[in-house]
């Protein structure tokens, strides 16, 4: 029968239909062996590719604060604007709206939205509130990232000290760089799994490790005394308008640098904005041959070494002295002048015989003890070290020049410091701008003492000169007008040619002061320097009146009690001429 | 024969319990992320599930007879259902395809109810041509047209997989009944053609084809997700990475709780996992083909048969998707993928499946019994069953 055939034929395809199908089973079951345990490695090499990532934990940055912890570099936390292209629905819409919000370029902004990438940022470290505003928008495509932002909240104040960071937080000038290493902590990592979006997922057992946060520092600054300095130093900067003024104030007795600054000056917190020139901490990387101010350090020298005594009288040659085939002057002529007085009025022939009794030997040795040509090694970079030539290379005149401030070039911070051992019974201190520095959970990491470096005279010619220094700013002497009443000044005025093409200039000083109060218990040491002040050049005009105001608010900030009875005035100042 | 139904329920029951908790483990990211509910998908399988085991203890209480004289009728509706979405009142868009009927919250793939539809009717004209099958322009050219029809609006929907799918197994419906192997090769070599033409009228196809040759050409386009799928798989190994540990879900690998739900069974239940899913469709699909082989009904033969290959051939066509071994189309894997309709068309399957073996041997009157062996059915068939039909 037909139907019967037909029915054994059928079930014989349906066999053969089955039995096919199975093999094709088999052959997935085989594939599957093959995929999953011959090649296994390969693809678990693949996963891991794309499944865990290493991501970066980023530590805290330090804090910058001042000797009584008030913050002067801090961070903030902002938020930073960035664009996943793959997902920007209307480029065109979204480039509009973020140029309207953020004002960036929207050509830009435009070209960044149709990039073929995954990540691109639009603008960083923007404000909360406008990040809002664009949260508002729910632009697809578009993330926000959280960043810290360095702040400065005290704007231009210090700024040369403290130096600013890049978008990245590294530190790039001042002490944000010198000191980037405590500042900036230890990167930590983290091994995470990430979606196919690129966001982390939960992990048991996150194999990570965390990061280090920096360490805040504690200046030796004082910010109302930095305060105090830069408001004078400004006043004096847009009155006298040189190319550059310098003020350092320090405390003689340890060291400590209270205050520091520079014009021109220029905020960190939009570094971007300023010159090269307007960040440069010239107090410390900037040379200048001293002139006058110098001459308390070879007199002293010659002082210590017995050469002349406190009461010896130099004929000053009526203010025109030969010597190796050069005439020296002084700005007035004198006839006699005792050691004190040569200080006092800044008479350079006096000064040259002080020396040329010492011995240019000597002289080289003591100027040397006195940190010249040697950094101070303070913790900021570019510090100078100015120029002393070695006693081999000096000239026949060397020994007239270098005694009063030329053939030498110091930094303001160079002179401050030596000039701070004579107010110191002699002892040469280093100076120091770290008070300390501390972790994030308060405990002091390193603590910076005051470090003595040479004992260089000794006291009782510390005090001679002490007297000499005093006469200088009472009336007579040349630094009158850094006088306070209240308190007793010692000092030295200093106005200096600038060398112009292998000569002194007759049109180009630098006028400076430097000095320390109370003369016979120095809380303060400060100098003042002008580069080439416009009119009125002297030091004794221009600079020292920024001494005497600076002087006696930080005497009055510190409550140093004014001393009742000033010394009368001496016979000697009857002598002087002019 | 019990224990042959007995098995083929136990591994669907097997399938929907790893289904819940596979859709659960590949769909909850993906759901909270876009619904904000971790459930979402979960419950919608679930409620679908209720739905398909209501269809399929109707379908397997029911007669399955009463389909044959209901064949036509059961295709002309799914060729309504076929047409609505392109008429734009129904229609959802997804994946860039019209492939879903919209009524109310309700939302159905057409073409998955018109797989059964057009394995009842071939089924039926093949049983009743059974006489006439050698002469297959006089028996079947009419009924193949109209096949052809239905694979064409499928293929419109556009669900170039299902009509593949299809497309097969029509054809080994045909070759089973008994026609002549020429015309089978006909049939291939037209099929061949008319898929040709298919792939190369979308180029999307063409890239698939492209993808499915060298994945690694194009990692990051064509070749992305069949990458993805072997990662899945193969980071698994032998034991896998543990349930609901897989990464892979994690926007990888699209498409992971549906068409590759089984790449994600690999990475999480490893090779074993896979093999033992594998086999267990091997298992069911023997199965369901023993169901066939001892009904003696020439309808609920086919109908068995069209059924049984109608999972098999998915499911096997799914994992060799997977696996790499076919180029990529949108193929659900049978009970586990996610997936609503599939579902509810796999339940009527089984059920219908389940009610072939209980009945397929009843003695009925009708004309069919005339070619039948009546001892030998009489041998399994209980007398009093006769009084049910």
């Amino acid at each position: 029968m037909k139907g019967c055939n037909t029915k054994n034929y059928c079930t014989l395809r349906i066999y053969l239909v089955t039995a096919f199908l199975g093999v094709c089973f088999v052959i997935v079951i085989a594939r599957l062996y093959y995929l999953q345990t011959l090649k296994q490695e390969n693809f678990i090499e693949l996963a891991n590719y794309q499944h865990i990532a290493k991501t970066k934990i980023h530590p805290k940055r330090g804090e910058i604060r001042d000797r009584s912890g008030k913050a002067l570099a801090v961070n903030v936390e902002v938020e930073s604007v960035f664009a996943d292209p793959r997902y920007v629905e209307d480029p065109h819409l979204c480039a509009y709206h973020l140029t309207r919000i953020l004002g960036v370029e929207e050509k830009d902004t435009f070209e960044k939205l149709t990039r073929k990438k995954s990540f691109v940022w639009i603008k960083r470290k923007i404000d909360l509130d406008v990040a809002e505003q664009i949260k508002a928008l729910n632009l697809s495509g578009i993330g926000f990232r959280k960043e810290v932002k360095r702040v400065y909240p005290n704007g231009r104040l210090l700024s040369h000290v403290l130096g600013f960071t890049g978008i990245d937080g590294e530190g790039l000038e001042g002490m944000e760089m010198s000191m980037d290493g405590v500042l900036s902590g230890e990167t930590g990592w983290r091994i995470v799994s990430k979606d196919a979006r690129r966001r982390e997922v939960w992990h048991c057992m996150p194999l990570e490790k965390p990061a280090v946060n920096g360490h805040n520092i504690e200046l030796t600054i004082d910010s109302m005394i930095q305060y105090i300095a830069e408001s004078e130093l400004e006043a004096a900067y847009n009155e006298r308008k040189p190319i550059w003024a310098g003020i350092i104030v320090m405390r003689p007795k340890t060291g400590e640098i209270l205050a520091m600054a520079t014009r021109p000056t220029y905020d960190p917190n939009n570094f971007q904005y300023s010159e090269t020139d307007e960040r440069r901490n010239r107090v410390i990387t900037d040379i200048f041959e001293p002139g006058s101010i110098f001459k308390p350090l070879s007199c002293a020298a010659a002082l210590n070494e017995g050469v002349v005594r406190f009461d010896d009288v130099f004929y000053c040659e009526r203010g025109a002295y030969r010597v190796a085939r050069h005439t020296l002057h002084d700005s007035h002529p004198y006839e006699y002048l005792s050691f004190p007085e040569i200080i006092a009025v800044s008479s350079n022939i006096g000064t040259a015989k002080i020396s040329m009794n010492l011995g240019g030997e000597k002289l080289y040795r003591y100027l040397s003890d006195f940190g010249l040509g040697q950094v101070s090694d303070i913790p900021l970079l570019g510090e100078a070290k100015g120029i002393f030539h070695h006693i081999d290379r000096w000239s026949k005149l060397s020994i007239v020049c270098v005694p009063m401030g030329q053939e030498v070039s110091v930094s303001a911070l160079q002179m401050l410091k030596g000039f701070s051992a004579l107010a110191n019974n002699g002892l040469l201190m280093k100076p120091y701008l770290i008070k300390r520095i501390i972790d994030e959970h308060g405990n002091v990491v390193q603590s910076f003492e005051p470090e003595p470096i040479k004992q260089v005279v000794t006291p009782k010619t510390a005090k001679m000169i002490n007297e000499a220094l005093k006469m200088a700013v009472r009336k007579g002497g040349t630094g009158i007008h850094a006088d306070i009443p209240e308190y007793t000044v010692a000092g030295k005025t200093g106005t200096a040619q600038k060398a112009e093409n292998g000569r002194y200039s007759h049109t180009k000083f630098v006028g400076s002061f430097v000095g320390y109060v109370p003369a016979d218990d120095p809380e303060l040491s400060i100098i003042v320097v002008m580069d080439q002040p416009k009119g009125q050049y002297y030091g004794g005009v221009v600079s020292a009146p920024v001494f005497r105001e600076v002087a006696r608010k930080v005497l009055k900030y510190l409550e140093i009690l004014p001393e009742p009875e000033r010394i009368p005035l001496t016979q000697i100042n009857n002598k002087m001429g002019g | 024969m019990k224990t042959i139904l007995g098995i083929i329920l136990s591994a669907v029951l097997c399938f929907v319990a790893l289904s819940l908790v596979m859709v659960y483990s590949t769909s909850a990211i993906v759901a909270q992320d876009r619904f904000g509910c971790e459930n979402f998908f979960l419950k919608k399988q679930l409620t679908w599930l209720g739905m398909g085991f209501l269809s399929f203890l109707l379908f397997s209480y029911c007669p399955y007879r009463i389909l044959k004289p209901l064949a036509k009728v059961l295709l002309c509706i799914s060729g309504v259902l076929l047409v609505l979405p392109m008429t734009g009142y129904f229609g959802h868009t997804a994946g860039g395809a019209t492939r879903w009927l919209v009524m109310g919250p309700v939302r159905f793939q057409p073409s998955e109810f018109a797989k059964l539809a057009i394995i009842i009717y071939a089924a039926d004209v093949l049983s009743r041509k059974q006489d006439e099958i050698k002469d297959f322009f006089k028996s079947l050219l009419f009924p193949s047209l109209l096949i052809g029809c239905m694979l064409l609006l499928i293929l419109e929907q556009p669900d170039f997989g299902t009509t593949v799918l299809m497309g097969i197994i029509v054809m080994l419906l045909y070759f089973i009944a008994g026609i002549k192997v020429s015309y089978c090769l006909l049939f291939i070599f037209n099929g061949l053609v008319a898929g040709i033409v298919a792939i190369k009228m979308f180029p999307y196809r063409m890239k698939r084809i492209a993808a499915f040759l060298d994945p690694f050409a194009d990692p990051k386009g064509s070749g992305f997700q069949i990458i993805q799928s072997f990662i899945a798989l193969g980071s698994g190994g032998l034991f896998g990475v543990g349930l609901g540990q897989g990464k892979q879900k994690l926007f990888y690998l699209p498409e992971a709780h549906t068409d590759f739900i089984f790449a994600i069974i690999g990475e999480e239940l490893g090779f074993v996992g896979t093999s033992v899913v594998c086999s267990m469709f091997l298992v069911l699909f023997l199965c369901g083909m023993l169901v066939a082989i001892k009904c003696r009904d020439p309808f609920g033969k086919l109908l068995a048969t069209g059924i049984t290959l109608m999972l098999g051939v998915q499911s096997v066509i799914n994992m060799c998707v997977v696996t790499g071994l076919l180029p990529t189309k949108g193929i659900a894997l049978p009970f586990l993928s996610f997936g609503g309709s599939n579902l509810m068309t796999n339940f009527i399957a089984i059920g219908i499946l389940m009610n072939i073996g209980m009945r397929g041997n009843e003695k009925v009157v009708s004309n069919i019994i005339k070619h039948r062996d009546a001892n030998q059915s009489g041998r399994n068939t209980p007398v009093r069953s006769l009084a049910r039909v």
